[in-house]
C-alpha cells in the first residue's frame, strides 16, 4: 500500500482550476432550464466530479502495464456493447448512441475510444522502438486499419459525426510517432491529405455527391457551419447566437450572470455543449484564454509524463490521451467559435455531463498510473528498456 | 536512443497541438477584441425592449360635431415572464380574474418569450384590471389600450361599419376611412439586463401615441334618430322581411340619414349573420322601383313638353293594350276619366305608358341614364350596387310601357333618392356624400349635370305635392308642411325568374317643403306582414312622420299648400264589391278604399263580411276568408 494518495498534483491542480469554471458557467448557463432549482445542475455535477476524483485514483492504482495483456478484452467488451447500441439503443436528437441501464444511461462509444487506444497502444508497442521497414509496416498498419475500421463504423452509423472524427484524429496522432516506416507514413499522409481536399472539392462543387453519404443533418452543420448569416436557423443559428455572445464579451466580459446571449437563452445547450459561449460572453477574452491556457498546460504536462516514461506502452497511452483530450478542446471551441462544424462534442471537464466526464477522468487516470510507474523506475537504466 | 528518437516524435506531434491552440486563441482575440464593435451593433437591440403604446382611433361626429362613436380606454395586459418574481401568485391571480385554463398558463408562462399577451387579456374593462394592477404583481404591465364606444348602439351602424381587436378597421367607413381613423401607436422603450429586467438608472426612450383624425359625416344625428326610432316601430308592426330609409338634402346630396334593418350593434357584430352586417340596404338592394320611378318619367314628359297634366285628359279602363299584351292597372276597372294631374295623383299605370309611348324609347332612357340608373351614385361606401336597365336593343314597345311605370328595371334605393333630388331641387343632378370632412366635396364639386330645367322641375314638384294631397300619398300629408311625394309597390322577382305572390317591396320618396326642398326621404318596406301590402298604407305614412319630426326639429315654419282631400264627412257610400271566387293576389294586387282583413290560409276567398252589394262608407274594413280549396 502507498502512503500517498495515488494522484498526480499538477494535474489535480489544473483539474481543480478546470472544475471551478466548470461550474460557475454551468450555474450561469442552465439558469434558462431549471425554473424551480437553480443549483440542480452544479449539484449533480458536484457529484460526477466526486466520481470522477474516485475513477481516477482508482485506474491510476493499477499498474497500466498489467493492461497490457488484456486489451483485447476491453476492445471486444467495448464492441459488445457498441453492437448493443444497434440493437436497443435509445434514440435522441436523431441519434441512437445510449444504452439504458434504468439507474443512469451509459454512451459505449466514449468508453470504446479509450479502448481502442489502448488495443492500438499495446500493438504499436509491441512492434518496439526501431522503424520497421515497409512490408513490415503495411502489415501492422492494415492490422490497425481493422481494429480500427470496426467501431469506427458502428459509431458512424449512429450516427456519431464528433466521435469519429476524434478517434480518426487520435489513430492518425499514434500512427504518426509509431515506429512506422517513414515510407509508409508519408504516403498515408499524402493520402489523407487528398481525401481532405477531394471532400473540399467535393462539398464546393458536387454536393450532390456528398449528399449521398452524408446524413442530412449532418450536412446542415456544415453549411451552418460555412455560412452562419444563410443558415441563421438550426445550425446556422445556434453559431450566429453563440458568436454574438462571445463577440460582445469583449476582453473582459458582461459579467457573471450578465451575459445577454446566454441568460435570455439565446445560445441553446448552455450548460453542455455550448459552455464555452457561456465564459466567453461573462468572462471575455481574459477568461476564454485563461481556459485555453489551463488545457495547454494539462496537454503540456501529459507530454512531459510522455516524454519520461520509459514503457513505450506508457508513452503510447499519454500520446492516445493527450490527442482524445486536444481533439475534444479544439473541436468543441472551434465549433463554438466558427472554426469547425458543430458536432456533440462536450468540452472536457467542463461540459455539464456525466458520462464525458468520468470517460476522462479515466483517461487522466491511466496518465497517472504511467506516471507513477515511471517514478519507481526513476533511477533504472532506461537504455536498456 | 530511443528516448530522443521517440521524444522527438512526440515534439513534432506537441507542436502540431500547440498550433491548433494557438488557432483557437487567435480567433477568440479576432471575435472579442478586433471585430468587438460589430457583433456589439448587432447585439445592442436585444438590449431593448418595446412596449407598444396604442393610440385612440378618431372619432366619427355628426355634421354638427356630435359624437357618434367614440372610444373607451381599457387595458390591455403583457406579461414579461422573466420579470415575474413569485410566479404562483400571478397564475393564482390571473386564472381568478380572467377565468383560465391553469395548466395552460403555466405552460404559456414557461415558454422563452420576452412579452405575452393573452387573447383574454386584451381589453380589459377597468373592474377587471383595476383589482389585478393594485395586486401590484412584477413582470405584468397594464397598458392603455381602446375600444370603440357606441353612445347610440346600433345607431348607423351599417355605414360606420365596426373594427377589430387591433383596432383596424373591417367594415364600412371604419375601413374606408382607417388610414385617417387609425392613430399612430406609440412605444416605450426601456433598457433590461440580461434576464430581461428592466434597468431603472438607463433613461427610458418614449414615443407618445398619436391619436387619429376625427371623422365629420354629413349625417345629422336627430334625424338619424328619428330614422332609426321609426324603423324599430315599423319593424314591430309589420315584421318586414328588410326595410331601409334614406334622407337626404336635395340641394347639396349630403346625406343626413341612412338606415337598414335587420341591423346590428357594431361591437357585437359577430352574434349576426355576415349577410346582416355585409349588406346596407341603401346602396346595396337592387329591385324593381314600381311607381316611385314614375316621377323620372314624369319629368321627361314635362321636359320634353309632351304632356299638359292641367288641360289633358286620358281615360283608364283598367289596362292597356301594347302589342297585343294587355297591361293592366293597379285598379280593378281602372280609373276612367281624369286629367294627366290626376294620372300622377293615382299612380294610374296605363296614364304612364301613354306618357313613355309619347317620350319614346331612346329619350326616355337617355332621360334614365342621365339621371344616374344604370351605374354607382359614387357616395363614399364600399359594396354599392350598379343597378340592372334593359339593354336599349332589347327595349321593345312592351318594355317601354314597362319601363315607364317603374317595371322591368332594377334599381338601387340610393340611385332613387338621388334622381328624385334633382328632379325637384331645379333639375341639378349631384353626387350624394356621407363625408363632409376631411376632404368633403362641396355641391359645386359634386354636380354633375343639369338634368331638367328650373321650370320643368317646378311642375314636378307640383305634381308630387298633389299626389299626398290628393292622391295615393295621402298618407304621407303633414298638417301645416308642404308635402310632395310618390309611392311605389315594387314586385320581387323570384328565385325562378318569376314575380312572386304577396310578396312586395312598399316604398315612400318623400319631399319636403315643396316650395324650396330641404330634405328627400326614401322610405322601403320589404314584404310586410299582416296589412295590404301597399306603398301608400305602409310607407307614406312612416315617412309622413318622419318628415314632420324632421322639419319640427329643425324649425322650418309651417305654411299652407294645397290642403288635403277628402275628409272624414266627405266620405263616400259605396257598394261592396263581390270578393268570392277572386284569388287572394288578385285583391291584393288592387287598391280599393277599403280596408281589407284576411283571414284564414290558403289561396281562394270563399266568404265575406259584409255581403257583396252593402253600402259603406269608403275605407271600412272588409273581412274575407281564406280556403286552400276551390
Amino acid at each position: 500500500m502507498q502512503k500517498k494518495l495515488p494522484i498526480d498534483y499538477t494535474i489535480v491542480f489544473i483539474l481543480g482550476c478546470l472544475f471551478v469554471i466548470s461550474l460557475l458557467a454551468i450555474y450561469s448557463g442552465s439558469g434558462q432550464y431549471a425554473f424551480d432549482d437553480p443549483t440542480y445542475f452544479i449539484k449533480r455535477q458536484l457529484v460526477f466530479i466526486v466520481l470522477g476524483f474516485i475513477v481516477m485514483m482508482v485506474v491510476a492504482m493499477f499498474d497500466f502495464e498489467l493492461l497490457e495483456k488484456w486489451t483485447w478484452l476491453f476492445y471486444i467488451a467495448g464492441l459488445g456493447l457498441l453492437a448493443l447500441v444497434e440493437v436497443i439503443g435509445i434514440e435522441r436528437n436523431g441519434s441512437q448512441r445510449w444504452i439504458d441501464l434504468k439507474v443512469t444511461e451509459i454512451q459505449p462509444s466514449e468508453f470504446m475510444k479509450i479502448f481502442l487506444v489502448l488495443h492500438i497502444a499495446m500493438i504499436l508497442s509491441k512492434i518496439g522502438k526501431y522503424r520497421l521497414d515497409f512490408k513490415e509496416s503495411l502489415f501492422v498498419f492494415m492490422k490497425i486499419m481493422v481494429y480500427m475500421t470496426i467501431p469506427l463504423y458502428l459509431i458512424w452509423r449512429q450516427p456519431d459525426l464528433g466521435t469519429t472524427l476524434m478517434i480518426l484524429f487520435s489513430v492518425a496522432a499514434l500512427l504518426l510517432i509509431s515506429s512506422l516506416s517513414l515510407k509508409l507514413l508519408g504516403i498515408l499522409t499524402g493520402i489523407g491529405l487528398t481525401g481532405m481536399g477531394t471532400l473540399v472539392y467535393l462539398f464546393m462543387y458536387r454536393r450532390d455527391i456528398l449528399d449521398e453519404f452524408v446524413a442530412p443533418h449532418q450536412m446542415a452543420r456544415i453549411y451552418g457551419w460555412l455560412d452562419p448569416e444563410t443558415y441563421s436557423r438550426g445550425f446556422g443559428y445556434q453559431l450566429q447566437q453563440a458568436l454574438l455572445g462571445i463577440g460582445s464579451g469583449q476582453l473582459s466580459g458582461s459579467g457573471y450572470r450578465e451575459g445577454y446571449q446566454v441568460q435570455s437563452g439565446h445560445i441553446p445547450e448552455a450548460h453542455t455543449d455550448f459552455i464555452f459561449a457561456v465564459i466567453g460572453e461573462e468572462f471575455g477574452f481574459i477568461g476564454t484564454s485563461i481556459l485555453v491556457v489551463l488545457f495547454f498546460l494539462l496537454i503540456y504536462r501529459i507530454i512531459t509524463i510522455a516524454l519520461q516514461a520509459n514503457s513505450l506502452f506508457g508513452m503510447y497511452i499519454c500520446v492516445g490521451v493527450i490527442s482524445l483530450l486536444t481533439f475534444q478542446v479544439f473541436q468543441n471551441i472551434g465549433m463554438t467559435i466558427g472554426l469547425m462544424p458543430i458536432t456533440g462534442l462536450a468540452l472536457p471537464f467542463v461540459s455539464y455531463g456525466g458520462s464525458a466526464l468520468l470517460t476522462n477522468m479515466m483517461a487522466i487516470g491511466l496518465v497517472t498510473s504511467v506516471h507513477l510507474r515511471t517514478k519507481s523506475y526513476m533511477f533504472g537504466n532506461d537504455e536498456d528498456e | 536512443m530511443y528516448r530522443y528518437r521517440v521524444n522527438k516524435r512526440i515534439r513534432t506531434v506537441f507542436f502540431l497541438f500547440l498550433f491548433l491552440f494557438t488557432v483557437v486563441c487567435c480567433r477568440l482575440l479576432y471575435l472579442q477584441v478586433v471585430r468587438y464593435p460589430s457583433l456589439r451593433e448587432m447585439g445592442e437591440d436585444l438590449w431593448l425592449r418595446d412596449l407598444k403604446l396604442e393610440a385612440p382611433r378618431g372619432e366619427i361626429v355628426d355634421r354638427y360635431q356630435r359624437t357618434i362613436v367614440t372610444n373607451k380606454r381599457v387595458k390591455t395586459l403583457l406579461i414579461v415572464p422573466r420579470q415575474i418574481e413569485d410566479k404562483e401568485r400571478v397564475i393564482t391571480a390571473l386564472v381568478s380574474a380572467l377565468d383560465l385554463d391553469r395548466e395552460e398558463l403555466e405552460k404559456k408562462l414557461s415558454q422563452d418569450i420576452s412579452v405575452i399577451k393573452l387573447r383574454e387579456a386584451i381589453k380589459l374593462p377597468e373592474h377587471i384590471s383595476t383589482p389585478l394592477q393594485k395586486q401590484h404583481l412584477s413582470g405584468l404591465y397594464f397598458v392603455d389600450d381602446y375600444e370603440r364606444e357606441y353612445p347610440y348602439t346600433s345607431l348607423l351602424a351599417h355605414v360606420l361599419g365596426f373594427t377589430g381587436v387591433d383596432q383596424q378597421g373591417l367594415l364600412g367607413i371604419e375601413h374606408t376611412y382607417d388610414d385617417m381613423l387609425k392613430g399612430v401607436s406609440g412605444r416605450m422603450r426601456y433598457y433590461t439586463d440580461a434576464k430581461g429586467r428592466r434597468l431603472p438608472q438607463e433613461t427610458d426612450q418614449f414615443t407618445m401615441p398619436t391619436s387619429g383624425s376625427a371623422l365629420t359625416l354629413t349625417i345629422d344625428l336627430d334625424t338619424q334618430k328619428i330614422v332609426e326610432r321609426e324603423l324599430d316601430q315599423a319593424v314591430a308592426t309589420y315584421q318586414p322581411d328588410q326595410a331601409l330609409v334614406i334622407v337626404q338634402n336635395p340641394q347639396n346630396g349630403e346625406i343626413l340619414a341612412m338606415a337598414s334593418r335587420p341591423t346590428f350593434i357594431p361591437n357585437d357584430y359577430q352574434h349576426v349573420l355576415p349577410t346582416v352586417y355585409n349588406r346596407n340596404l341603401p346602396i346595396w338592394s337592387t329591385y324593381e322601383p314600381g311607381s316611385t320611378f314614375k316621377i323620372i318619367t314624369l319629368s321627361a314628359a314635362l321636359e320634353e313638353g309632351v304632356v299638359d297634366l292641367e288641360h289633358e285628359h286620358y281615360y283608364d279602363s283598367g289596362s292597356i293594350e301594347v302589342s297585343g299584351q294587355h297591361l293592366r292597372c293597379w285598379k280593378r276597372g281602372g280609373h276612367k276619366n281624369q286629367t294627366f294631374l290626376e294620372v300622377v295623383e293615382n299612380s294610374c299605370n296605363p296614364g304612364f305608358v301613354v306618357l313613355g309611348q309619347r317620350i319614346g324609347k331612346d329619350q326616355l332612357f337617355d332621360y334614365i341614364d342621365r339621371f344616374g340608373f344604370g351605374k354607382k351614385t359614387g357616395i363614399e361606401l364600399n359594396g354599392e350596387a350598379h343597378g340592372i336597365l334593359f339593354n336599349l336593343e332589347q327595349v321593345g314597345p312592351v318594355e317601354l310601357a314597362t319601363t315607364a311605370f317603374g317595371q322591368g328595371v332594377a334599381v338601387t334605393p340610393i340611385q332613387q333618392v338621388m334622381a328624385v333630388s334633382a328632379a325637384v331641387n331645379g333639375g341639378k343632378l349631384y353626387r350624394p356624400t356621407i363625408i363632409k370632412s376631411p376632404n368633403g366635396l362641396s355641391a359645386k364639386d359634386r354636380f354633375i349635370r343639369q338634368v331638367i330645367s328650373e321650370s320643368t322641375s317646378e311642375k314636378v314638384r307640383g305634381a308630387l305635392e298633389s299626389v299626398v294631397a290628393k292622391g295615393t300619398g295621402r298618407g304621407a300629408y303633414v298638417e301645416g308642411y308642404r308635402v310632395g311625394g310618390k309611392t311605389g309597390t315594387a314586385q320581387k322577382v323570384g328565385e325562378k325568374g318569376r314575380y312572386l305572390e304577396d310578396n312586395h317591396v312598399v316604398s315612400f320618396i318623400g319631399i319636403a317643403p315643396m316650395d324650396q326642398p330641404e330634405v328627400v326621404v326614401y322610405v322601403a318596406i320589404d314584404n310586410p306582414k299582416n296589412t295590404v301590402q301597399f306603398g301608400g298604407v305602409v310607407a307614406a305614412p312612416i315617412a309622413g312622420r318622419i318628415i314632420e319630426d324632421i322639419l319640427t326639429v329643425k324649425g322650418v315654419e309651417k305654411s299652407d299648400g294645397i290642403t288635403k282631400e277628402v275628409d272624414w264627412p266627405e266620405k263616400q257610400f259605396v257598394e261592396v264589391p263581390n270578393y268570392i271566387g277572386l284569388l287572394k293576389s288578385d285583391v291584393l294586387n288592387s287598391f280599393d278604399y277599403f280596408e281589407l282583413s284576411i283571414k284564414g290560409e290558403g289561396d281562394h276567398i270563399i266568404n265575406q263580411r259584409p255581403e257583396p252589394g252593402t253600402k259603406v262608407r269608403e275605407g271600412s274594413k272588409i273581412e274575407l276568408l281564406l280556403s286552400g280549396d276551390n
